[in-house]
């Protein structure tokens, strides 16, 4: 069977996928809530979002891993901090996902390539701040209050959001050298051949 | 595997050449959305400067249902500033003691503090005995303060505070 766009396989998920996605999803809570590091940059916390969210559809690599992860961390965090935005809390963990999961795609799944992994992890976090505007402006959230520090505010989402998809290239690339990625999760070339 | 030329050195090389040229294709489009998207942020953020140059964030304070203070940023930064750890990071500004003491605020019972509501619940009851000097108005990046204290879980807090209500 022969699979196009870098994936491996197709729906539905196997157990083992449904159980790292939800791990991923469960981590990127985790993170959001435990790990405060000491930077007062708005789109930090893109670097480890971006980065686990790129982590688990390249090991994943079946079509919706990131939609998947997107789905899971909504409900997580609807559940765990609701507030006033209800679902909406859900939709900005939702959206990075979907656009990672198009542009895996678009890109042919090549994750190992540092550039590929870059630019779909920017987008996806620049995805995460027009949805926040977007967000803000339903809610009735004065668009002058929103648009205060935008500009610096996306140039960083793109710059943290470049270092997560590079930092979840070097895990991806750094995971299929030593061969965990083949013994767990069968290559492209492996299922193909069987 | 596939059959037909795509198993020939030259049909695999012209798939391989097909996918690189539609990357390139792919990574031009999606760096310019990107450079737009940053552009637009930029222009937005102009846009909103000029139209409106005053101070657009307040805190109210409220007390048997009249306000007591607005406070705009600058009154806030005029006020005594307290520096605290909380979560691991630091944060700085007025106490929220100081903050009621301002506004002629010497005895309560609870506190209601209510925020946008955009990035958390934006609301928090607190008890007399809840609040101490290390409770404060944190300012952020987006020129707005945040409730914090090295006490409160990173879930209670409440970010852009718009209106304290004493009670």
């Amino acid at each position: 069977m022969t699979y196009k766009n870098g994936y491996i396989g197709s729906w539905p998920l196997p157990v083992r996928d449904q159980v790292l996605l939800a791990l991923v999803s469960g981590l990127i809570i985790a993170t959001r809530i435990a790990i405060r590091p000491p930077i007062r940059i708005p789109g930090h916390s893109g670097l480890l979002w971006m980065g686990l969210i790129l982590v688990g559809i390249g090991v994943v690599r079946r079509p919706g891993a990131g939609t998947m992860i997107g789905i899971v961390t909504g409900l997580l965090a609807t559940v765990m901090y609701p507030g006033r935005l209800g679902i909406f809390v859900g939709v900005r963990y939702l959206i990075p996902g979907i656009v990672a999961d198009l542009l895996f795609a678009l890109f042919g799944g090549q994750l190992n390539r540092a550039w590929v992994a870059m630019i779909i992890a920017a987008s996806a976090n620049m995805a995460k701040l027009a949805v926040n505007y977007f967000v803000g402006l339903t809610l009735g959230i004065p668009a002058g209050f929103l648009a205060a520090g935008l500009g610096v505010a996306s140039t960083t989402h793109l710059v943290f959001g470049a270092l997560g998809g590079l930092a979840a290239s070097a895990v991806l690339n750094h995971l299929q050298s030593t061969g965990a990625l083949s013994r767990l999760w069968p290559m492209k070339g492996e299922e193909m051949a069987s | 595997m596939e059959q037909g030329g795509e198993d020939t050195k030259e049909g695999r090389d012209g798939v391989r050449n097909g996918l690189r040229r539609k990357q390139r294709i792919a990574a031009a489009l999606t760096l310019g959305v990107l450079v737009a998207t940053v552009g637009i942020a930029w222009l937005l953020e102009a846009s909103a400067r000029r139209s409106d140059g005053s101070a657009p964030y307040t805190v109210r304070v409220e007390q048997a249902g009249e306000t007591i203070g607005v406070l705009e940023l600058e009154d806030l930064r005029s006020l005594e500033q307290q520096s605290v750890v909380a979560l691991g990071r630091r944060q700085e500004g007025p106490a929220l003691l100081t903050v009621l003491a301002t506004c002629g605020v010497d005895e309560f019972e609870h506190v209601e503090v209510f925020g946008m509501g955009y990035r958390d619940s934006g609301y928090i009851k607190l008890s007399v005995e809840e609040i101490d000097e290390d409770m404060l108005l944190d300012f952020n990046n987006r020129g707005t303060t945040k409730l914090v204290s090295p006490e409160m879980a990173w879930t209670k807090r409440v970010r852009d505070v718009e209106r304290i209500v004493v009670k």
